[in-house]
């Protein structure tokens, strides 16, 4: 929606204090019976939130509980603010897993650049913006925190429109 | 009760009095002032003068006594007038002045010029049922000495008169 | 005239005690809940819902404040004379919370002991009380300012001291118009002349002197558009910048009382009070203990009337919040200019024209009543329509806009870089052509 600038007429002449403010007092009163009202209460009501929008993250689970992650290191390289930390490690089969995965999410500044990177979409920027804590140290999310977390994730282009024309 | 009353008032007013004069800063010495008033307002009150009370307040209290503060406040006055009071002059003047005072007490409170009782409380009561409480002073006031209200009338005229024209010259 | 009975001594002072016990709560509450109301009523103009969280429809969010405000920290600011810091807001409170005691809100009460009068205290100077005790308040607020020892505080004292004494001039003079008719100052005699003496709302008769009472004490209220002692966007808050927790409370609370007995007195000088409309039957006046004049007196009257004092109340109390979300704040010095060259002059030649009125009346032998009125509301309109066309047009009052573009004096140094009347481009000094 465009924001319409309403510009005001300046008076010319000499205009009337008294009616104008009669006026004035006219349209605050229409406003102050008007129902319509614009606030949003918020923890009743939320603004729905953009499918774009890029939250704390949260990690993609298998069926059995391992995290999808393979370790490839493309998360913490490409990571502007340098806030993944991964430690991989390899089973006797020679698949990948991450040993600490930590996310800082103080330092993150949710570009989602780790989801467009990740190439097995595992992890993920997420829908989710209540995440109050007491202490600054619960703020760095483990890997059994990100594969936790449930709320949706955020895709990051509308696959019917790609170009996001 | 009443008595009671008489003297805690009494004894604010003289209390503000005191404090007025050895104040040490302009402002504080003005609220002194503004509590002597106020008492001297519930002195009138005591008296079942409740229009004197409530002029007196209007007036003095809430106009008056405002507009010095007013100017004590955008004048910030300083500490530099002390030694004004220590000069001969105003040895002189503060003796005379204790004196008059001290004799016209001594005649109050001795018997031969006493203020006794003349029924006063009567008069007021009767004044007042017959008339309101504004109509007990306005009658009198308007009516029988019109002439001296009209002349003060006149002399505050013309000094408003001169006290603008003394402010215009300066701009 | 009706026989009630008067009360015993006894009886008196127990009546008067649950009166005194009965007002104080009920203003105080009220004050509370119209703190709530000024931010449901300021949300609304502004398409927002305002506080609602607290208890029904925020109904619980005045208790929460009180008792934030008892529990944050009381702070003292360096070198503020501590005695009058601390002094005032109580000086600021206490006349706020009198005033109310010399209002009639309802019409008397018959009981089983004798009548009593709906007013705590019907004193016979009655509205000269209110004036002086209101007169009273700016000290709180000097107080607060001067012993702050803080310039934006000091500057809001200063203001509110010119102020008060600009507009309590007007306000005093816009009454003297309703002393004259009703020929007494207690207000239940006021509100009788209202409804058998003359039988018109005197916002009628005396239309002008009720327009100059409203503006007037909206700014010995210093409420908007008259709020330079606190002045936010200029001064922080004023007076009572320096003030924290409970003492901050108070000057909130002496704001909001005096808006209460402000709008309870607009109710009774100039819309009859605790009177119903087109309604003979609660007409009725207090001549002497347990004496009536006019009907008789009942409970369910007393109710009636209280509901209709109340009514009346809150319409202007609604006014005020209204005003105050709509108008912007008058500059320092069109406060001034309102109050000295137009309230005043106004005031004084209603005050003229008025007496001049009453009496021509009073000498062609006019009986005191409703025609009498009618000749007085024929006067009153002429009059404020005269006054409200010329302070309509901006002689009087006129906003920044309108006025003709001032023509920059040029500065000496600047005045040195013009050679030969050539003025050179200076920068920083964009010069501004004459019209």
């Amino acid at each position: 929606m465009a924001i319409g600038v309403k510009v005001m007429k300046r008076p010319e002449g000499s205009p009337s204090y008294l009616r104008a403010s009669l006026r004035g007092m006219a349209l605050t009163f229409r406003h102050l019976i008007d129902p319509r009202k614009v606030t949003m209460q918020y923890p009743d009501e939320k603004w729905e939130l953009s499918k774009r929008w890029r939250g704390t993250h949260r990690m993609e689970v298998h069926a059995d509980g391992r995290p999808k992650c393979v370790a490839c290191g493309l998360c913490p390289t490409i990571c502007p603010s340098n806030c993944i930390r991964l430690v991989p490690g390899e089973d006797d089969q020679g698949n990948r897993y991450p040993i600490v995965y930590e996310i800082d999410e103080f330092r993150c500044i949710f570009c989602g650049m780790c989801q467009e990177v990740c190439p097995v979409e595992a992890i993920h920027v997420g829908q989710d913006y209540e995440n109050a804590e007491f202490t600054r140290e619960r703020f760095v999310y483990d890997l059994d925190r990100l594969m936790a977390q449930d709320h949706p994730v955020t895709q990051l282009w509308d696959p019917a429109d790609p170009l996001s024309e | 009760m009443t008595t009671l009353l008489w003297y805690i008032f009494a004894a604010l007013a003289i209390g503000g009095g005191v404090g007025m004069v050895m104040g040490r800063q302009p402002v504080a010495s003005l609220l002194s002032l503004v509590l002597t008033f106020f008492s001297l307002a519930a002195i009138y009150i005591l008296l079942e003068a409740h229009f004197i009370a409530a002029v007196q307040i209007i007036v003095y209290a809430g106009a008056i006594m405002v507009l010095f503060l007013f100017v004590i406040m955008l004048l910030n006055l300083g500490h530099d007038y002390r030694a004004d009071l220590r000069g001969l002059a105003w040895i002189v003047v503060g003796s005379v002045s204790a004196g008059v005072i001290g004799y016209m007490l001594s005649r109050a409170l001795t018997t031969e010029g006493a203020i006794v009782d003349q029924g006063g409380a009567e008069m007021i009561d009767a004044a007042l049922r017959n008339h309101n409480a504004v109509g007990a002073i306005a009658l009198p006031m308007f009516r029988d000495y019109v002439v001296p209200f009209e002349l003060t009338a006149v002399l505050l005229l013309v000094a408003m008169v001169g006290a603008v024209l003394l402010a215009k010259r300066r701009v | 005239m009706h026989e009630v009975g008067a009360l015993s001594p006894t009886a008196f002072l127990v009546s008067s005690a649950i009166k005194v016990i009965a007002v104080f709560t009920v203003v105080m509450v009220t004050v509370a809940m119209l703190t709530l109301l000024e931010r449901r009523i300021s949300a609304w103009i502004q398409d927002r819902l305002g506080p609602n969280r607290v208890g029904p429809f925020g109904l619980l969010q005045p208790i929460a404040d009180g008792l934030k405000n008892i529990l944050k920290e009381e702070t003292l600011p360096a070198q503020a004379s501590r005695f009058y810091f601390i002094l005032a807001p109580m000086i600021s409170i206490i006349p706020a919370l009198i005033t109310f005691s010399v209002v009639p809100f309802a019409a008397p009460l018959p009981t089983p002991w004798g009548l009593v009068e709906m007013v705590v205290a019907d004193i016979p100077i009655g509205i000269l009380f209110i004036i002086a005790l209101t007169s009273l308040g700016v000290y709180g607020i000097v107080m607060a300012g001067w012993s702050s020892n803080n310039k934006y505080a000091f500057l809001g004292g200063m203001r509110a001291s010119a102020q008060l004494i600009s507009y309590e001039v007007s306000l005093g003079l816009s009454l003297i118009p309703v002393f004259m008719v009703v020929g007494n100052v207690t207000l239940p005699q006021v509100v009788w002349a209202q409804q058998e003496g003359i039988g018109l709302w005197f916002a009628l008769p005396l239309g002008l002197s009720f327009f100059l009472f409203v503006i007037s004490a909206f700014a010995e209220t210093n409420r908007l558009p008259f709020d330079m002692p606190e002045a936010e966007s200029e001064l922080v808050t004023g007076y009572h910048t320096e003030y924290s927790s409970m003492k901050f409370s108070m000057f909130f609370i002496a704001e909001y009382s005096n808006m209460l007995t402000a709008s309870a007195l607009m109710a009774t000088l100039f819309l009859g009070g605790w009177d119903i409309p087109f309604w003979k039957g609660d007409n009725m006046v207090v001549v002497a203990p347990g004496v009536v004049q006019g009907a008789e007196p009942h409970v369910l009257k007393t109710l009636l009337t209280l509901l209709s004092f109340a009514v009346k109340t809150a319409f202007f109390i609604v006014l005020y919040m209204w005003v105050r979300w709509t108008v912007p704040r008058f500059r320092y010095d069109q406060v001034m200019h309102l109050g000295w060259k137009v309230m005043l002059p106004v005031a004084l030649a209603y005050v003229l024209v008025i007496a001049v009125t009453i009496l021509v009346l009073d000498s062609i032998g006019l009986p005191y009543g409703l025609g009498y009125g009618l000749v007085l509301t024929a006067v009153s309109v002429a009059v404020t329509a005269v006054f409200l066309f010329i302070i309509d047009r901006d002689r009087v009052i006129s906003g920044a806009a309108p006025r003709p573009e001032r023509v920059r004096v040029r500065r000496p140094a600047e005045r040195a870089l013009v050679v030969e009347g050539e003025p050179r481009a200076v920068p920083g000094y964009a010069r501004v052509p004459a019209e």
